[in-house]
């Protein structure tokens, strides 16, 4: 707000933490991240079901299903709004206009009773003083942005195929053109062949209405297309982050190191995969060390024993490994350009 | 003529066009339903012991007369052709006459009715007003002391016979209190306690019913979507899950507007109501067979065509319930 | 070295395993609801009442018989509910009433099972032209208001005990049948019954082991819930004087000849329709534990 540096960040979270409390235990899914998002950029959250990406998105909407969940601490700032300590009719008024979100399943998110030119035209009419008719023209015209025809715009979700509910709510989420779209997933539940067009749709879009975006993926390829920026996350923290070019090509992480190696490689595909041993811990009983290295092919003592943290590598890149306090250490990326 | 039809028919958009020939179809196929449960009707009352010889016959008519009589009036026909000429007065609108006050039955049933479909509709009505709202807050605070009240209201009203429920307003609302009267059907201070009577059990119905459909609705991605985009959270209730919720609310009401119908027979028992069920009640007792009958017949019908109504107005509630009936 | 190391062992390991099937799942969320247990404590208390009265009371002497002297007399001491327009002791009448709420309440729902959850399998199971016979034939049966055609089957066959419980069984064999349908359609579906075919299981072997046992709960949740359901509709009719005939103390009965004395005897009409709600709200209790005990969706 006040220095130029500030003005040009579209997110902030500082240090989140939320938990799930339920009866089976307390369930640990974000434990302190921290992350920015400059204006028109785009951040890959990256990471295996169950890292807590799903529900850093939620806490930046400050829609964690509660009860069970409960957002211990942090700091979340979007477009200059602290997310967390709004009231909940100023908080409606930032969700869909500063920030909104794309949903993993495009058969479930969208309400089956109403057509889906109404269903985009409300999020235009909540935000905009706009009539009714103009609501559901601009509604057509979104419509046909993301590549479906304007007359459809009076169809039900039922009558849509999977890739249009997904463009869809594309147009809904891009509506009143927020400075920060969250997609989570958004080709996870698609055919191959869609996936692409959806992507392709996105970029276009974001590109035209100069949105910010977090991707939300386990795939790297959708990472190496559309992100600048990317964070890896493993059992809710951030095991390393930095640009593209500094977490694909400078990998330091072992468990980033872990990903790649289980990709199949387009020009040696004769190449072994390797998976990582073991299962993401579990989130209601995490160890006070590293919470990767029950699967780590490095791990040493005091893995177990003493808490990560985020370190600087470079100006960008930064990694929570302890095997970076000994010198000289290097994982073994597997070989092969990209 | 047809080049006529051909105009209106595109006049009428296709969608419409598509729901009135679903609901004629519909209606196409009540007739064997109601057939059928005519027959089923008519059958089991055709079991009660003793006929109309019996009841108007003078006493000491010798039981060659009666036969004589038995046969020239057709009872001894075989079933069946008893029942073809029953169907065929249904269709002229002639029930036959009562044994007892020899008044017209389809008369005496249609005059009846507008007195019992008030009580039901006055019935839907409180319970709407009482159970919708409620069975929303309660699913929407699962748990709390606000679930807790409306679950034990849910179960109280389903747990209470009605026509207990009924005595016991008259008790403390009549007899006690003096507000409103005990029977009879005067004025609009008369319908008050049959019409909470009738009310309170639908009311837990629909209040349960509300309330698990909600809970289902709430778990549902598009709420999560509908939040997203800032819709205001009462909105994303009353609109979005309620909407959604409908079917199984309607389709409750609907088979309780039915159920109202013949239940019928117990709130008008309680509070001297003139409405159709107190005239099954009061032909059984005094064993008016042509009247039991035809009361039964004519509000089964009723009561069938009340649920098609309701089947089709599914249709309205969900565009992809009206897909399938369309297709 | 193995876990398991001998055959005790092995079985104590299998015989653990087997009790968390899907019934021992139940019964464990069955025992967390309070309304549930609620209804089972009522339920004990008021059988237990009805079994005692059973035993110290006698249906010529206490029940039936009229003394002229005691009678209208308000509840005291001596008689806790009162005594009716024949001298007669009301909780006396009323514990001993409770036989034939519960007995037609049983006996009317297993009527009801019986039919209605044969015809909704076969249904389910069979489908095609023999599933659409079955359900056109209950569709006309669930159209027939329930209450009416009760009404109809005892004016038929004349007031007895048993003609009511044949009454409300019948009226209660289209809702069981649908449930049994719906719920066979369902597992029908599921691949474990697709592999059983694909394994060359019989018809009737996948029907006995796999679909009838996977499709029981919400029939059973049914059961309980129409029992309920029986008891309020025989005392309805009994109420109408359809049902059990007098001087039998059938609790609608009871009601019923309260109705007379509402004005200056109201305790008359009081007792009887306490008995049967407490009654009916205990069994809708257990039903409604035992629904959301099997209702895994909803346990969240």
């Amino acid at each position: 707000m006040n220095s130029k540096g500030m003005t040009d960040l579209v997110l902030k979270i500082e240090n989140l933490v939320v938990h799930y409390e339920t009866e089976d235990g307390i369930v640990e899914a974000v434990n302190g991240i921290d992350l920015q998002l400059e204006r028109k950029r785009v951040l890959g959250l990256v990471g295996e079901t169950g890292a807590g990406k799903t529900t850093t998105a939620l806490a930046i909407l400050n829609l964690v299903p509660d009860p069970p969940g409960v957002i211990k601490s942090g700091r979340i700032i979007v477009n200059g709004k602290d997310i967390l300590n709004q009231d909940i009719k100023e908080l409606e008024r930032i969700r869909g206009k500063d920030v909104s979100m794309i949903f993993q399943d495009p058969m479930t998110s969208l309400n089956p009773v109403f057509t889906v030119g109404e269903q985009i035209a409300e999020s235009i009419m909540l935000h905009e003083e706009v009539s009714k008719r103009e609501a559901y023209e601009r509604a057509r015209e979104l419509l046909e942005l993301v590549g479906i025809p304007q007359d459809r715009a009076d169809e039900y979700p039922h009558q849509f195929s999977g890739g249009m509910k997904q463009r869809a709510l594309i147009a809904i989420a891009l509506a009143c053109r927020p400075k920060l779209l969250i997609a989570d997933e958004p080709t996870t539940a698609l055919d191959v062949t869609i996936q692409a067009q959806v992507l392709e749709v996105m970029a276009e879009i974001k590109e035209k209405y100069e949105t910010s975006m977090i991707m939300i993926t386990h795939d790297l390829g959708i990472v190496a297309e559309t992100c600048d920026m990317v964070a890896v996350m493993y059992a809710g923290k951030i095991v390393e982050q930095g640009t593209l070019k500094d977490v694909f090509n400078n990998t330091k992480h072992p468990y980033t190191e872990g990903l790649f190696n289980c990709i199949p490689k387009i020009n040696d595909r004769k190449a072994e995969l390797i998976p990582i041993p073991g299962l993401m811990p579990d989130p209601t009983n995490l160890s006070r060390g590293c919470a990767f290295a029950p699967r780590c092919s490095y791990v040493m003592k005091e893995c177990h024993e003493r808490p990560v943290e985020l370190k600087r590598i470079n100006d960008t890149h930064m990694v929570a490994c302890h095997a970076y306090d000994i010198q000289d250490f290097h994982i073994r990326r597997r070989v092969g350009k990209r | 003529m047809i080049r006529y039809y051909k105009s209106i028919m595109i006049i009428l958009n296709r969608e419409r066009d598509l729901m009135i020939r679903y609901t004629i179809r519909r209606l196409l196929m009540l007739i064997p339903i109601l057939i059928a449960v005519s027959l089923v009707v008519y059958f089991i009352v055709d079991l009660a012991p003793g006929d109309v010889v019996d009841v108007i016959a003078p006493d000491d008519a010798s039981p060659e007369d009666k036969e004589l009589l038995r046969e020239m009036m057709g009872l001894n026909d075989p079933f069946i052709i008893r029942y073809a000429r029953y169907m065929q007065g249904l269709m002229r609108g002639d029930l036959g006459k009562s044994y007892v006050n020899n008044r017209d039955v389809f008369e005496v049933y249609f005059s009846r009715l507008p007195n019992t479909l008030l009580l039901a509709l006055a019935g839907a009505f409180v319970a709407v007003l009482i159970a919708v709202p409620l069975g929303v807050v309660s699913a929407m605070h699962r748990g709390s002391w606000k679930d807790a009240i409306s679950m034990i209201f849910g179960l109280l009203g389903l747990s209470m016979p009605n026509f207990w429920l009924g005595l016991l307003l008259i008790i403390f609302f009549s007899l006690k209190l003096g507000l409103f009267p005990s029977y009879g059907s005067e004025g609009w201070s008369s319908i008050v306690l049959p019409a909470i009577t009738v009310g309170t059990a639908q009311a837990a119905l629909v209040m349960r019913t509300t309330r698990s459909s909600m809970l289902e609705v709430v778990r549902q991605d598009y709420l999560r979507t509908a939040r997203a985009k800032g819709v205001p959270e009462r909105t994303v209730i009353y609109k979005h899950a309620l909407r959604n919720a409908l079917i199984p609310i309607v389709t409750v009401m609907g088979t309780q507007l039915g159920v109202a119908l013949g239940g019928a027979v117990f709130t008008e028992t309680v509070f001297a109501w003139p409405g159709v069920g107190r005239l099954v009640v009061d032909a059984i007792n005094s064993r008016d067979i042509p009247m039991v009958t035809g009361c039964l017949i004519l509000t089964t019908m009723l009561a069938s065509f009340l649920i098609l109504l309701v089947d089709i107005a599914y249709a309205f509630i969900d565009p992809r319930i009206k897909a399938r009936y369309t297709k | 070295m193995p876990i398991i190391q001998n055959e005790t062992d092995k079985k104590a390991v299998i015989k653990r395993y087997k009790r968390r099937s899907m019934w021992a799942e139940v019964w464990r969320n069955f025992k967390k609801s309070k309304g549930a247990m609620t209804g089972i404590i009522i339920l004990i208390v008021v059988l237990s009442a009805c079994t005692i009265g059973e035993f110290i009371y006698d249906y010529h002497e206490d029940i039936v018989k009229q003394s002229f002297d005691q009678r209208l007399l308000r509840p005291s001491w001596k008689h806790p509910f009162g005594t009716d327009q024949y001298g007669r002791d009301i909780f006396a009448r009323i514990l001993y009433g409770g036989r034939y709420s519960f007995s037609v309440g049983v006996v009317a729902v297993i009527i009801s099972f019986s039919i209605g959850t044969t015809l909704g399998i076969v249904a389910g199971y069979y489908g095609g032209v023999i599933e659409n016979i079955i359900m056109r034939i209950t569709d006309v049966f669930a159209s027939i208001p329930s209450v009416l055609l009760a009404i109809a089957i005892t004016a038929a066959f004349g007031q007895s005990l048993l003609v009511l419980m044949f009454a409300v069984g019948v009226v209660g064999v289209p809702a069981f049948c649908r449930v049994a349908r719906a719920s066979v359609m369902t597992v029908v579906g599921q691949e474990y019954v697709e592999a059983a075919h694909a394994a060359g299981a019989k018809n009737w072997q996948v029907l006995i082991r796999h679909i009838v046992p996977n499709s029981m709960a919400p029939i059973i949740v049914q059961c309980t819930l129409r029992v309920a359901q029986a008891i309020i509709t025989a005392s309805g009719l009994s109420f109408l004087g359809l049902g059990v005939p007098t001087p039998s103390p059938e609790w609608g009965g009871m009601l019923s000849d309260g109705r007379a004395y509402i004005r200056d005897y109201s305790y008359m009409t009081m007792f009887p329709g306490l008995a049967i709600m407490i009654t009916v709200l205990a069994i809708n209790l257990i039903g409604d534990g035992l629904r959301d005990a099997m209702d895994p969706k909803l346990k969240r």
